[in-house]
């Protein structure tokens, strides 16, 4: 009887420890686990005072210590917290933003694919479409909340939320100059996310069509290849994404801001060359027809047209980014807050 | 628990909470293991539980205000926890704060009870 006792309690005092590393987040668990085992048993000694202790007293005991979920939560020095208090806010405006914004882009893609996938009527009655917007806001909602996961592990805290702080280092409100008013990321995200539906979802959209004969379309891609390059394209997609969260939350052109672009922009780039050089993305037919139709007898072979097209659109989108990224730094240094560099 | 009663004891927790560390750093001159310092505390009547004490001996020896070790000698194996120089001379300096903040809400405490005495009538 009196053994069976004891050996309730001791496995309860080990269900209770369990528990209670289980939900600890620290370091030093063995050293937290022998306290508090020896803790436990000076606790009993007490409440028996003297005597022996009795299953009802090790209840009150560990009554008293707290649950095991309360008593990890006091050890823990950082707080259970996936998104903690203090990027809470900018959180959820950042969510609510880009979810009002893929829902412009989803609902765009998802008219633009009812008016041309062949079989429409399927489309619309068979609630593909709830599919594809649930879907799409499932991603984004994921996306940023993946994002300030990441921020609340890496301890950043944003401007507005410092504890210390000195007046002389307030931020300027933005000028015009460098201000990135609000619909600038908006317009952003509904078009990224808009694009990526309909290039992963209905590629064969995209293509050449037929002024007598609209269900004959000659699609752009070669639709065989494009899954391929679908990861590399989801990871373009996901970093103008992210850039436009970045405008979201601080709303102005800083240097800091400019030389994120500018890594993000480079690795866009390179995934877009990756895309072009390693993939034959285009369809071949689209090509010929394109020469058929337009008259064009060119002496190039097909490849060298091929790559000819290539070295434009790179080309084009290096233009591009140069141009955007040298107004972004020189904004960024000529009106810039002096006390925001960096 | 009433609602004027539960917001009593918040508004006393969080008075406490602050205390705490100053009872801590005064009794740990000598070194003391987790329990003995409940008790010892809860003898001088200020009761703290083993649930707050025992992470915040850990949150003082991470700032460097403590440091531990264990023995093993005895029957169970304690854990020893002293305050560090930087220990006492924090404490003396949180002392020194204490006195002065006792001496001046008492004194703005007992100026609102005259004040308040003198608009009533």
């Amino acid at each position: 009887m009196v053994e069976k006792e004891m050996y309730d309690m001791e496995d309860m005092i080990n269900r209770y420890i369990y528990q209670v590393m289980k939900h600890l987040s620290s370091n030093n668990k063995k050293d937290i686990e022998a306290e508090l085992r020896t803790l436990i048993s000076d606790m009993l000694e007490d409440s028996a005072h003297g005597g022996q202790a009795s299953l009802e007293n090790l209840k009150a005991v560990l009554k008293e210590l707290g649950s095991p979920y309360d008593l990890s939560e006091k050890y823990s020095e950082n707080s259970h917290y996936l998104i903690g208090p203090k990027i809470y806010p900018t959180y959820i405006m950042v969510m609510k933003i880009v979810l009002y914004a893929t829902l412009v882009g989803i609902v765009i893609a998802a008219a633009l694919r009812t008016i041309t996938v062949s079989d429409t009527v399927l489309y619309v009655s068979t609630g593909y479409w709830v599919t594809d917007i649930f879907n799409s806001l499932l991603i984004s909602f994921a996306w940023v909340t993946i994002l300030f996961v990441i921020l609340e592990r890496k301890g950043v805290r944003f401007k507005r939320q410092s504890d210390e702080w000195d007046p002389s280092t307030l931020p300027q409100t933005p000028t015009r100059e460098i201000e990135i008013p609000i619909y600038k990321p908006i317009i952003n995200i509904a078009f990224n996310v808009f694009v990526a539906v309909i290039f992963i979802l209905s590629p064969q959209i995209i293509g050449a069509y037929y002024l007598y004969d609209s269900t004959k379309v000659i699609p752009i891609f070669n639709l065989e290849v494009l899954p391929r390059v679908i990861p590399l394209f989801i990871v373009i997609i996901g970093l103008s994404i992210t850039k436009s969260i970045w405008e979201i939350i601080d709303r102005k052109i800083t240097l800091r801001y400019a030389v994120f672009t500018a890594v993000s922009d480079v690795i866009q780039l390179l995934l877009l060359i990756i895309i072009l050089m390693r993939f034959p993305i285009w369809n071949p037919d689209f090509i010929t027809t394109q020469n058929t139709i337009f008259h064009i007898s060119s002496n190039l072979s097909y490849n060298e047209q091929l790559s000819r097209m290539n070295i434009i659109i790179i080309s084009l989108f290096v233009l591009i980014f140069l141009i955007e990224l040298s107004v972004k730094f020189y904004k960024a240094i000529r009106y810039g807050n002096k006390f925001e560099i960096l | 628990m009433s609602e004027k009663d539960e917001i009593i004891s918040g508004l006393l927790l969080e008075l406490r909470r602050g205390t705490i560390v100053l009872g801590v750093l005064c009794q740990l001159a000598t070194s003391k293991y987790g329990y003995s310092l409940v008790q010892q505390l809860g003898e001088n009547d200020v009761a703290v539980e083993a649930n707050t004490l025992y992470p915040l001996l850990r949150r003082l020896e991470k700032q460097g205000l403590l440091r531990s070790e264990w023995e093993t000698s005895g029957t169970k194996p304690r854990k020893y926890y002293i305050t560090t120089p930087l220990g006492i001379e924090v404490y003396t300096t949180l002392k020194q704060e204490w006195l002065q903040m006792v001496e001046k809400m008492n004194k703005l405490m007992n100026k609102e009870q005259e004040d308040g005495g003198k608009r009533n009538v």
